[in-house]
């Protein structure tokens, strides 16, 4: 009955959290609660191989990224990428100007995510690193770089 | 000159180490480029995180078709599952609100850090106060996007359990 107790004191902490960030992924919103149910679901699981090298939050939202990717591309763990053609990709033509919005419409999954988790979620460059599973210099390249491309759209 | 670009994105995020503030702000007091670059960083956080909540909104307002059918019953056997819908009706998430002036943690502690960085240095305090006026447009962008009225839109109610 304790692990329980835990189950239902991280749901109430986190499925926000989880909702939120399947939602930035999936971009519908009953795929997300379907999600956060799957979450769940895996994370009692596998509760038992829980080590505790990050946090619970941090733990659930790593099985959120896999199960969404996996529902995106069918595959578990997606490299996080920057695209190296974005400048090119998405340079505005003179007479077509393309507002920020639009930029980032256009960011890919794994580009968005790291400005959803900064901005919305405002998770720290450790834990986007534990969430992602690249390192924290990484973190502080990749969205640096993302950033960078995005600030064109400002004016 | 050496440009501050990659620790100005750090700082923003509060991930730049006490140490280098002080060298990033002695900076940003001679530099113009980096004056710019610093507002404009701070105003493409909060838009790309207006966009985030905007986005958000959109997809929790999308019209469905009314079908409330949930997942959990395929998994009516399993003892996981059991669980989980124990926790869907007794453990209901708290309501959410997301709204357009919610408190952003990380605008507060730019706008503290920058007060701090001015009061602790004399000289360059008054170069950063002719930032402050001129250059710093900023500071009015944010008050008018965050004075901005919240539509119903903007304000979504969403429960995980009904
Ligand atoms: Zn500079």
């Amino acid at each position: 009955m304790k692990e329980e107790k835990t189950v239902k004191e991280l749901f109430s902490s986190y499925s926000d959290d989880i909702l939120n960030y399947s939602m930035s992924l999936l971009k519908d919103s009953d795929d997300a609660k379907d999600a956060v149910q799957e979450v769940f679901i895996r994370f009692i699981n596998s509760q038992s191989s829980f080590r505790g090298d990050c946090s619970y939050k941090t733990w659930l939202l790593v099985i959120t990224r896999n199960y969404c990717y996996k529902k995106l591309n069918g595959k578990t763990n997606q490299p996080v990428l920057i695209d190296e053609n974005f400048p090119h990709t998405y340079e505005p033509k003179l007479e077509e100007k393309i507002t920020l919005n639009d930029a980032l419409k256009k960011l890919k999954h794994e580009e968005f995510e790291l400005i959803y988790l900064r901005e919305y979620a405002c998770h720290s460059y450790q834990e986007i690193a534990e969430i992602l599973g690249i390192s924290v210099d990484n973190v502080k390249v990749k969205l640096f770089r993302v950033r960078e491309q995005l600030r064109k759209y400002l004016k | 000159m050496k440009h501050y670009e990659y620790e100005i994105n750090l700082f923003v995020d509060g991930e730049l180490e006490k140490e280098k503030q002080s060298e990033l702000f002695e900076h940003l007091a001679n530099c113009n480029d980096c004056q710019s670059l610093f507002t404009d960083t701070l105003i493409l956080k909060e838009k790309t995180r207006l966009f985030c909540v905007e986005n958000l909104n959109q997809i929790k307002n999308k019209p469905k078709p009314v079908n409330k059918f949930y997942k959990i019953a395929f998994y009516a056997s399993s003892a996981a599952a059991v669980l989980l819908l124990f926790l869907l009706i007794t453990a209901k998430p708290k309501e959410t609100f997301i709204t357009k002036n919610e408190v952003r943690v990380d605008t507060v502690f730019v706008e503290k850090a920058v007060n701090n960085e001015i009061k602790n240095v004399s000289t360059l305090g008054k170069k950063l106060k002719t930032i402050n006026s001129n250059q710093f447009s900023l500071v009015n962008e944010m008050k008018e996007m965050k004075s901005a009225k919240i539509t119903f839109s903007d304000l979504i109610k969403y429960d995980v359990g009904s």
